[in-house]
């Protein structure tokens, strides 16, 4: 029977298609009202018994003063009710993270408790050692009490369990379901009583996370070797670690009505601008979106041009270069989950920088940044002037090497222009791939790509050699770039700069750099021209290209306008008898 | 005033001031001024200079009466309706003129010199595309890329002077007067018509922080410009001959031409007309702009951009009227640079009507 069955579904193609296939529907139907009707009462229910609550509440703190009625919030007296509330918000039981267990208080008489945590992000041992044991065993051995009862054990208040028995470092009242829920998701602890209308949450958070590592992208010779990670409260402790300033400022903002990540907002009070914290605060707080999953995202919202081929913030993995921003006066901020920090506002000359720059003695320093800034010339003019120099200006080329240059293209049947976006292309198909790839085959497929690929179509004369060492210097060039946004946003202007040479030489190449450098004049972060302090000029550009000795700079930059300008004073090598004398007065 | 505007600097107009003025290094300015003073062309580019300074003058008296204004409202301020209107177009009309005689005259230097084959038509597209991009990024955006090209600009021009120095005759700069004192000074003065766009700094005076950079701007870049003609003017004569180098179009290009630096760098004509090509754009760009916002004055709009892809439309129509080079070339020598006198002129005439008329901060009158 099961086998005529098989062969009439196999031979009759509209069986078992309409009853059996599963399908959301056709495009643009909406879910039917079976579906979300029940969800969405289920939701209007819950809050509804959480406003009548509050209400309730508010009604009974009125007499009772301003503290009361701040404290009013849309918990019952009644444990169970609480209790069953929670388990709604949280879709119980088809949730299974979120853990509720019943206990008694060994307080005089035992009071009922619920001790709730979400698996996983909660350190187990704590709850054990510093909640569960203290409330269920040790609480009755505590006799000094002043509420004391008949038998000289504790009675139960809420103050007496928060002062007398949790040990743990932090524990707040909670009024309210939604930062109940709030804390839970966080990874702590919240406890509800019976006959009470405050919870206590205890700091229980071990969400997971991986240790300091080294650095993936912005690796130094000289200099400290541990990166942010992705647990945000450890990328500020590794900021911390260096500026043990009371100054510093962490500010926790929260983004995404649904990943609710925390951002810490770093910067030094009386260095760092007012307007720029205010303006940073302003634009995370606008963020209204369901989830801003790390630093990337969180970009592209606060930024000023997010269409813009450069970025408008500097993303760094780096706790001594976030150190550095810092107390010039920038602004920091780390998100969760984010193993990188953004700092702004950044001009386009700290995107050519690393933190290298300032490990070396400054010489090296400056050699390095030079190297760079002609690297970014290599990138996007090499081979555009490449093109328009075959094209169009032949009579640029010196005789020998323009017969070098025809001899070698002789069999190549491909115009100059479709070989240069074809090994283009290709560079930019390794250079993907290799990012993607797992790292164990990731040097492999890279050795295949480069070596055999381009031997091969030299060999089979579809690439004249000279167009390989062209695209290979492009691309050794491109990875010059510290910054992982600007190489991307560098590589694309380079085809852009192309096509104005492949279609008018050096007049249309000029017009693309133009209009390219016009673009970028008007680009702006957090209220910075971008191309400070070259472009407007500011007097004290030392370290935009050119690094100058650590001792002689004694200004901060003075692109994020800084409170307090003056980094050290004027003469800081005072043992040295070649220094000048230092002006009487202090800062100059 | 305009919206969207942002603001510049002393150092930013100063450069715009520069740049509009020196792209005509590249093209007939030193042939001008070649055929006005022979051997001595460059007493009459000091001459152009010192009289192009004092018709400059009333414009920072002008900026600081009116601050935080452009020419179009001053001109209605001090005119009225009337007379003050007259003023600005007669601007816009000599704007309109020379930024379409510039933009012709741009592309007549590529076809000639680099791109022969390609039809005009698409140069100035090109270019024309590159004024309107300029013009709506705003003031700010195009004075700071100036300063960041000003490296190259000058590099444009000074390399080839110092490369040409193994060339250089001094005998050729004699009789040391040229053609006689008088020649030389009326010659000169006649061409201070050649920095009539300087006017520009009052145009966009709106948009300087500081009214008294006003004058400050204008004078610097006419002053660099006017040494930099000079020493063009002189490097020409010493090694074409004042004859010769008056007789061609585009003789900083023909000077290039000479520079040899060794085998491998014996023809870097291509390399350096796309440094000027930086130079050309700022000029035209600062042009259409001022251009733009002369007209958004005049019909007192609050918002340049509706006016610029009509205006590019119109430039790009008359651009391409003139038959050939030559008439392009006449049209400037003829017509342009005699009617930049009376641009020279305006402010001069702006300030004493104020004056009479008693408009403007007094108290910051000069």
């Amino acid at each position: 029977m099961k086998r005529w069955q098989w062969l009439k579904d196999l031979l009759d193609p509209t069986a078992g298609s309409a009853g059996q296939l599963f399908t959301l529907g056709d495009r643009g139907d909406q879910p039917a009202v079976e579906t979300t009707g029940p969800v969405l009462l289920a939701d209007a229910q819950t809050r509804a018994e959480g406003v009548l609550t509050h209400i309730d509440n508010l009604l009974g703190a009125q007499d009772q003063g301003k503290k009361a009625m701040e404290q009013a919030g849309d918990l019952s007296a009644s444990l169970d009710e609480n209790v069953e509330r929670l388990k709604k918000l949280f879709r119980m039981p088809d949730n299974k993270d979120l853990i509720i267990r019943d206990l008694q208080v060994a307080t005089q008489p035992p009071t009922r408790a619920v001790v709730c945590f979400m698996e996983g992000l909660t350190d187990k041992i704590v709850i054990n050692e510093h909640i569960l044991q203290p409330l269920m065993l040790l609480a009755h051995l505590d006799h000094h009490v002043g509420s004391e009862g008949e038998s000289g054990r504790t009675q139960f208040s809420v103050e007496t369990v928060m002062q007398r028995l949790l040990p743990g470092h932090q524990t707040t009242e909670k009024y309210d379901m939604a930062s109940i829920s709030e804390s839970l998701l966080a990874g702590d602890t919240v406890l509800f009583f019976e006959n009470t209308k405050t919870a206590l949450a205890v700091e229980t958070k071990a969400p997971p996370g991986r240790s300091v590592g080294e650095p993936k992208a912005e690796q130094v010779v000289q200099g400290p070797q541990d990166a942010f990670v992705e647990a945000w409260r450890v990328n500020v402790a590794l900021v911390r670690r260096r500026l043990k300033d009371p100054r510093v400022v962490t500010d926790i903002l929260t983004v995404g009505r649904v990943s609710k990540n925390y951002v810490g907002m770093m910067y030094i009070d009386g260095i760092a601008n007012p307007k720029v914290i205010a303006e940073v605060r302003r634009r995370v707080e606008a963020i209204d979106v369901d989830v801003v999953n790390g630093s990337g995202p969180l970009e592209q919202y606060i930024e000023d041009s997010p269409s813009s081929m450069l970025p408008g913030a500097l993303t760094t993995e780096r706790p001594d270069r976030t150190a550095a921003y810092l107390s010039e006066g920038n602004v920091a901020l780390l998100a969760d989950n984010s193993p990188y920090a953004l700092i702004v506002p950044v001009t386009f000359w700290s995107l050519l920088q690393t933190a290298e720059d300032y490990y070396l003695r400054y010489p090296f320093g400056s050699f390095i940044r030079y190297i760079r800034l002609i690297a970014l010339l290599i990138t996007i003019l090499v081979p555009s002037l490449y093109i328009a120099v075959v094209n169009y200006h032949h009579e640029m080329i010196p005789t020998e090497l323009m017969l070098f240059i025809a001899s070698s293209r002789e069999n190549v049947p491909l115009p100059a222009l479709v070989e240069l976006i074809l090994m283009d292309l290709t560079f930019e198909l390794i250079r993907e791939a290799g990012t993607r790839i797992p790292n164990v085959i990731g040097p492999t497929v890279g050795l295949v790509a480069s070596l055999v690929l381009g031997q091969a179509a030299v060999e089979a004369k579809l690439i004249s050699p000279l167009m390989v060492l062209i695209v290979a210097v492009t691309g050794l060039a491109s990875f010059a770039i510290p910054h992982y946004v600007t190489s991307y946003g560098v590589r694309a202007w380079r085809f852009f700069v192309l096509a104005g040479a492949a279609l008018l030489g050096f007049y249309g190449m000029a017009a693309a750099v133009f209009i390219m450098v016009l673009y970028v004049s008007g680009l702006r972060s957090f209220g910075v021209p971008f191309l400070t302090p070259v472009a407007p000029m500011r007097a004290q550009t030392s370290d935009a290209i050119t690094r100058h000795p650590l001792y002689k700079m004694e200004q901060r930059p003075s692109y994020a306008r800084p409170l307090d300008k003056q980094r050290q004073e004027e003469v800081v090598r005072t043992w040295d008898p070649m220094a000048p004398e230092p002006e009487k007065g202090g800062k100059s | 005033m305009i919206k969207e505007e942002g603001h510049i600097g002393l150092l930013e107009a100063t450069v715009l001031v520069y740049a509009i003025l020196s792209a005509k290094l590249f093209m007939q300015a030193p042939g001008f001024l070649i055929e006005a003073g022979g051997p001595a062309a460059w007493q009459a580019a000091l001459v152009m200079t010192a009289a192009g300074l004092l018709l400059l003058l009333p414009v920072g008296a002008l900026a600081r009466r009116f601050p935080g204004q452009g020419l179009p409202q001053i001109a209605e301020a001090v005119g009225g309706p009337v007379l003050g209107s007259l003023f600005s177009l007669y601007v816009l009309a000599w704007l309109f003129a020379t930024t379409a005689n510039s933009l012709r005259n741009f592309t007549e230097v590529y076809i000639g010199t680099i791109l022969p084959n390609t039809p005009p038509s698409v140069l100035t597209f090109v270019a024309l595309f590159c004024m309107a991009y300029g013009s709506y990024r705003g003031l700010e955006s195009v004075g700071r890329a100036t300063q960041v090209l000003l490296p190259v600009i000058l590099a444009g021009i000074v390399l080839v002077l110092v490369f040409s120095m193994p060339r250089l005759q001094l005998s050729r700069l004699y009789p040391f007067w040229g053609h006689g004192l008088v020649y030389t000074v009326s010659g000169g003065a006649y061409n201070a018509g050649l920095l009539a766009e300087a006017i520009v700094v009052l145009i966009l005076a709106y948009s300087l922080r500081d009214a008294k950079n006003v004058r400050k701007a204008g004078m610097l870049g006419v002053a660099l410009f006017g040494l930099l003609s000079a020493l063009t003017c002189a490097v020409l004569v010493m090694i074409f001959g004042a004859p010769d180098a008056a007789q061609q179009p585009f003789p900083l290009f023909n000077l290039s031409q000479l520079v040899y630096l060794g085998r491998f760098m014996q023809r870097t004509e291509a390399l350096i007309v796309m440094f000027w090509f930086f130079n050309v754009a700022v000029r035209l760009i600062v042009l259409f702009h001022a251009l733009v916002v002369t007209l958004t004055g005049m019909l007192r709009l609050p918002y340049h951009r509706p006016v610029i892809f009509p205006m590019a439309v119109l430039l790009f129509s008359t651009s391409l009227l003139p038959e050939d080079t030559l008439v392009v070339l006449r049209i400037m020598r003829d017509w342009l640079t005699p009617s930049g006198l009376g641009i020279l002129f305006v402010p001069f005439l702006l300030l004493a009507l104020a004056l009479i008329r008693g408009k403007g901060v007094q108290s910051h009158a000069a």
